[in-house]
Formats: C-alpha cells, sequence, structure tokens
C-alpha cells in the first residue's frame, strides 16, 4: 500500500502527475468501453484508485500506460459483473451527445441526427461483443493500438491478438450487417 | 454464394488491407478490382471503420483530472476509516458467541424448572400449634357411590429424577428428559401443562430434612417400615382464573356436582391443588402453612386399596392460599 510506506502528501502528487498525463487517455478508453459518461467516471476512480493503492508496488518492468489499460480493462470487466448480478441500467446511459460530438463542428441537424444513429448503432453493436473482443476492437481499430501494444496489454502473443481480432471484426461485421446496405 | 465460396481473399477483407503482408496486399487489390463481391466487402468494412471513429471520438469532461484525484483521495479516506478486517472480526465474534449459547441451551432442559436449594430452617423443627393453620381446605363434598376416574382426568404428577429435575406425567409415569414430545402428549391438556411447567419448585433434600426434624420434635410419628423417603404429592400452582375454572370443571364432573368457581384474588392469592391420587398412591393434606416465603404442605400417603368402597375421591384437594415464592411438603403419616 503506497500510503503505508509513503507519505501522503509525496504519494498525492505522484498521484496528480500521473492523472494529468494519463487520466484523459483512460477516460477515453472507460468511456469507449462503457458507452456511457458516469460508468466512464466509475471505471476511471476505480482505475486511479487502484494506481494509488499500488504505486509502490509498479516495478516498471511494463509501461505505465499498458499497466493502466490492464487495469482499466479489469475495472471495466468488474463493473459489468456488477451490472450483471444488480440489472441496473445507468439513466444516462443513453445520453452520449454531450461527450461524443464536438460542438465545433459546423454539421446541420439532419447530419447530426444521422451520425448520432450510427454512434448508438455501433455502441449497441459492440454491447452485444464479449467484453476481450470489444476490448481488442476499441484499441486497435479506434484507438490504433500496434499488435505488440495490444498484446502486452493483454499478456499475449501479437498472433493471439491478430487471430482475436479477426474473429472479433467478423462478429461485430455480422452484427452492423443489416445496416450496411 | 458461388462467387463468395470460391473467392479466396472474402476472409481477409474483414480487415484492411494495409495490415497484411506487402505481398499479400498487393494480389488482394488486384483481385479487388475484378471481384465485385470482394468490392462491396471492402466497402462495407470501410463504412464500419468509419462508424468506429465516430464512435471513438471522446471529448474528456473539462476538470476532469482534479475531480480524479479529489474522488480517489476521498475515497481512500473513507476506506481507512472503514475496516473490514474489523468488520469480519467482529462478526465472527458475534457468531461464536451465538453458537455457544445455542450449545449451551441445548444441553439443559428448557421446559423443567429445578428448584434451588433451600436454606437450613432450624425453626421449622419446632411443633406447629394447631392455631397455624391458617387456611382451610376447601374440600368437595365427597360422593358415597364408588366410580372408577377416566384417565383423562388423572391429575399430573411430578416425578422427581436422580438429577433433581422435575418430569410431569398426566399417569404418574417417568418421562425422560429428552422426550419432549411425549411430555406434551402426555399432560391432558395444554393449559394444565403450562401451569405445571412454570410452578412447580420443589426440593425433595429439603422435603426429608424437614420431615426428620419434625419426627425428632416429635410432631408425628416416623413411617414405619419406610426408611427410604417418598416423593411429594403432585400438585398444581394456579395464578389464573381460567387455570382455576378448569380445574374446578374437573372437580365438578369427577363428582357428578355444579358447584360454584370459589372466589380467588389473584393479586395477592394463589390456588394450590394436590393431587388425590397418584402412582398407586393416594394424598391427604393434613395442613397448609404461611411462612414468610414459603408454603408448607402437611401431607400423609396410604397406598391405593383395590377393593376401596364407599368414597369416591376427587382428583384434586384444593387450598386457597396467599401467594408464597416456595412450596414445601412434609409427610406427617399415614391414613
Amino acid at each position: 500500500m503506497v500510503a503505508d510506506s509513503m507519505p501522503e502528501s509525496q504519494s498525492k502528487q505522484r498521484l496528480e502527475a500521473i492523472v494529468r498525463s494519463e487520466g484523459q487517455r483512460i477516460y477515453a478508453l472507460a468511456y469507449r468501453l462503457s458507452g456511457n459518461e458516469v460508468d466512464a467516471r466509475d471505471v476511471v476512480q476505480e482505475v486511479f484508485m487502484k494506481v494509488y493503492q499500488s504505486l509502490d508496488q509498479f516495478e516498471g518492468r511494463s509501461q505505465l500506460s499498458t499497466y493502466l489499460y490492464r487495469v482499466t480493462f479489469n475495472a471495466w470487466c468488474n463493473l459489468l459483473r456488477q451490472r450483471k448480478k444488480n440489472r441496473w441500467v445507468s439513466l444516462e446511459e443513453n445520453q452520449p451527445e454531450t461527450l461524443v460530438t464536438s460542438q465545433s463542428d459546423p454539421v446541420d441537424a439532419r447530419e447530426f441526427l444521422e451520425r448520432q444513429e450510427r454512434i448508438d448503432l455501433v455502441r449497441s453493436c459492440l454491447e452485444k461483443l464479449p467484453a476481450r473482443e470489444k476490448f481488442i476492437v476499441v484499441l486497435r481499430d479506434i484507438e490504433e493500438h500496434s499488435y505488440e501494444e495490444i498484446a502486452a496489454i493483454l499478456r499475449c502473443r501479437p498472433g493471439t491478438v491478430k487471430s482475436r481480432l479477426a474473429r472479433a471484426r467478423q462478429h461485430l461485421r455480422q452484427l452492423l450487417q443489416p445496416y450496411l446496405r | 454464394m458461388k462467387e463468395e465460396k470460391f473467392c479466396r481473399y472474402h476472409g481477409q477483407l474483414v480487415g484492411p488491407w494495409k495490415e497484411m503482408e506487402p505481398q499479400a496486399g498487393k494480389e488482394l487489390r488486384e483481385h479487388v478490382r475484378t471481384c465485385s463481391h470482394c468490392q462491396e466487402k471492402l466497402q462495407q468494412w470501410e463504412k464500419i471503420q468509419t462508424w468506429l471513429k465516430e464512435y471513438g471520438q471522446v471529448v474528456p469532461p473539462a476538470g476532469l483530472e482534479g475531480e480524479i484525484v479529489a474522488r480517489v483521495v476521498s475515497q481512500r479516506e473513507t476506506t481507512r476509516r472503514f475496516r473490514p478486517g474489523l468488520v469480519v472480526a467482529a462478526a465472527a465474534g458475534v457468531t461464536c458467541l451465538l453458537i455457544f449459547l445455542w450449545r449451551f441451551s441445548l444441553s439443559r432442559p428448557t421446559c423443567l424448572v429445578k428448584a434451588p436449594a433451600l436454606p437450613e430452617r432450624p425453626e421449622l423443627a419446632r411443633p406447629v400449634p394447631k392455631a397455624r393453620l391458617e387456611k382451610p381446605l376447601l374440600k368437595t363434598p365427597v360422593r358415597k357411590e364408588v366410580k372408577t376416574l377416566p384417565a383423562k382426568e388423572e391429575p399430573a404428577t411430578v416425578v422427581q429424577t436422580e438429577s433433581g429435575e422435575n418430569q410431569v406425567s398426566s399417569r404418574g409415569e417417568k418421562i425422560l428428559p429428552e422426550e419432549p414430545a411425549r411430555l406434551t402428549e402426555a399432560v391432558s391438556s395444554a393449559a394444565r401443562e403450562k401451569i405445571v411447567r412454570k410452578e412447580i419448585s420443589f426440593s425433595a433434600a429439603a422435603d426429608s430434612d424437614r420431615l426428620a426434624s419434625r419426627n425428632a420434635a416429635g410432631l408425628s410419628p416416623p413411617v414405619k417400615g419406610e426408611e427410604k423417603q417418598p416423593g411429594p404429592p403432585p400438585y398444581l400452582l394456579i395464578k389464573e382464573k381460567a387455570e382455576l375454572e378448569k380445574i374446578w370443571a374437573v372437580q365438578n364432573q369427577s363428582q357428578n356436582l355444579s358447584l360454584p368457581v370459589p372466589a380467588v384474588d389473584f393479586t395477592s392469592q394463589m390456588v394450590l391443588a394436590v393431587a388425590s391420587t397418584s402412582g398407586g398412591k393416594q394424598y391427604r393434606v393434613v395442613s397448609v402453612e404461611e411462612k414468610d416465603d414459603t408454603l408448607l404442605v402437611n401431607y400423609d400417603e396410604a397406598p391405593v386399596r383395590q377393593d376401596k368402597t364407599g368414597e369416591n375421591l376427587p382428583p384434586y384437594q384444593v387450598s386457597v392460599v396467599n401467594q408464597r415464592s416456595r412450596i414445601e411438603f412434609c409427610r406427617v403419616g399415614s391414613q
């Protein structure tokens, strides 16, 4: 535990530094995984709580971002498990436009609505994917990480990542097939 | 479908060809120019890629970093205050205590009341004058004809086991402590059982001491040929009007009479009902004395004669007495 072996002010400073450098990326990943702002905030809080508790235990064998991505994936899986157990749905789950859209873009109302429909469609299809497949698709096709980076995050071989990614894409294409014509 | 089946590039179009090896990508591009099916698949994939990029656009809220730090630090402090280890330890302790109490309660029969040991009372050794027989017995008139009591009207019997625990049966049989169900069945009515369970308190040891002292004082000669002290007669202590009415109904029914229920002030008084016969013995209450917190019942007993004729005893000998916390029986002679 960091707070037991490190002064409180020092550990807080380290936490602030990590949040400053990685906070937005982790939030974006959590939002892409969970699909809504409330769950994304909960996941981010859980991730940095874990980081805060184990700053001393981080040995530096992997990059901090790799470690953070892995912790984010685990926190999101925990959230999914809790949701499955409690069977409740966030009221803000279907209100993505406040964050997903860029308000500075000069888009007209029709294009804006069509885009929201597409985003909702992709979100609903991604939610139907298994957690690991969704994570790989997000990392590769949205965040454009390399196979090696994804392999380091998932602690597997790049070849395994490729096969899983191909399976996830196939699955996603099948889900989106009715809307592609 | 035929085209899809024989197109060897079909499966690779799931992903963009820029991820493929250069040579394979070059072959795929050449194939796509001529294969309409693969052109369609490639267009679909590019559309999916575009949609995924749209979905992936996230604008983090302003002040996110400060909020994250504040939430984490506050959660950390909350977690520190709440120590799950202490809660688990407390829960384990309470559980152990409950288990211990449960086992302890199982090891002792709860339906029976064990009488406390009585202190030695030297004044009881003195002869009791007749004037101290404070309360006359309420005796039910005796019928002259012979009548056999039905089994259900036979009074409850108090049996004292070797361990000093009192047990009750309507037919004078000994009931083991492990048989509470049988005990319940044995008593004729639930109300009577309740009274007996609550109110029985006597001590055979104290009774024998008292008898010895009274015999030494010359109050009553010892019973010839009986060195071993027999148990006291079974009895009921009634502290509710409803219970008295039930007992009185039994009395009237046994004598085929309809006498009114005696008036009793249950705030300060209670009714002592001593069984007339039990276990092949016939009991007769000689006197009832009220001393401090003790009710002293002098009685004599004799074996029930099978050829006995001329009188039909009521099931109980009923006395109205002032309330006392203890009751002692003293055998003063034989009939």
